[in-house]
């Protein structure tokens, strides 16, 4: 793998707003800097991509929370979103990830004595992973929240089903049909998502 | 409220010296980096992370402006940026600020 692609695919990690804006660029610049610093010798080629790696982090860091300033002077002054969309949709992102963080823990917990629940588990480590893309890719997020949700649906109508087939008990169908409301929480939280992303969006354009 | 040059001084030494290097004329980003690190006497290396971290800040602060140089055959145009008024006012203002904390300096110790 060359080092200008590992480059290019650090740069995706960008606020979205500095990587549509600036990526192209940064990353012709990060070619030119090597190859000079190449005409010098490989200690000095080796320097210049050092310091670029390792001040990246940094770098990265502090785009974020000047991104995050930026919003928020954007909400500050007199905008078709108000500050309480803000609230709303930061509350949305905590919302999705406690509850989804919530369930995963009293599952594990299930996990010794009841086989059946691992899919569900697994269900509910994708919707927390899902839930915490929402950081950088809001939309993205939303449609994989509510592609979870739905998978924690069938998961867990699939482990109610098995743990009363084990168990021996005639199957009651209201209940494993009842146990696809599971899901429903995340479609919420994913369908919102979108909204917001939309919402963001028309904004910013 | 209004704000003043003066309510952003004193700059970061790596803000003074981009906006320093636009002084002259418009450049691209490695020209940036190239003219900071020889203004700096090799002193102060930017990353490409960093410059262009502080070329976002310059243009929402409305210092530099970002010029296209036009598309060429095969390549889309390449960013160029420039010192805008407003940014050049603030260049000048921090020049007088240094110009008079060395003038203080050098009185003070003359007088010792």
């Amino acid at each position: 793998m060359n080092i200008r692609l590992i480059y290019h695919l650090l740069l995706k990690l960008y606020p979205r707003r500095f990587y549509a804006n600036y990526a192209e660029e940064m990353e012709a610049v990060f070619a030119s800097a090597l190859q000079t610093a190449r005409l010098n010798g490989f200690s000095a080629w080796l320097t210049a991509l050092c310091r670029e790696f390792i001040v990246f982090s940094a770098d990265l860091f502090r785009q974020y929370a000047y991104e995050r300033s930026r919003y928020r002077r954007f909400l500050m002054t007199p905008s078709p979103k108000p500050r309480r969309f803000y609230i709303a949709r930061t509350m949305t992102r905590l919302v999705g990830l406690l509850a989804a963080l919530f369930y995963l823990d009293v599952l594990v917990r299930y996990v010794p004595n009841n086989p059946q629940v691992i899919p569900l588990v697994a269900a509910f480590i994708l919707t927390t992973l899902s839930v915490l893309l929402v950081w950088r890719w809001e939309r993205l997020a939303g449609v994989t929240t509510m592609a979870c949700a739905l998978l924690v649906a069938l998961t867990g109508a699939y482990a109610t089903y098995t743990y009363e087939a084990s168990m021996g008990e005639v199957i009651t169908w209201g209940v494993v049909l009842a146990t696809l409301l599971w899901g429903l929480p995340y479609l919420i939280v994913g369908a919102l998502f979108v909204k917001f992303a939309q919402a963001t969006e028309a904004v910013r354009s | 409220m209004t704000t003043s040059n003066s309510d952003y001084l004193p700059l970061t030494e790596a803000t003074f010296l981009i906006l320093l290097s636009l002084a002259p004329s418009a450049k691209h980003g490695y020209a940036i980096l190239k003219t900071v690190q020889e203004l700096s006497d090799g002193r102060v290396r930017l990353s490409t992370g960093t410059l262009y971290g502080a070329l976002d800040r310059l243009l929402d602060l409305g210092w530099i402006e970002r010029i296209d140089e036009g598309d060429k055959e095969g390549e889309r145009g390449r960013k160029s940026y420039q010192l805008s008024d407003l940014g050049r006012r603030v260049l000048q203002a921090e020049m007088n600020r240094m110009v008079a904390l060395v003038t203080l300096a050098r009185r003070e110790m003359s007088a010792e």
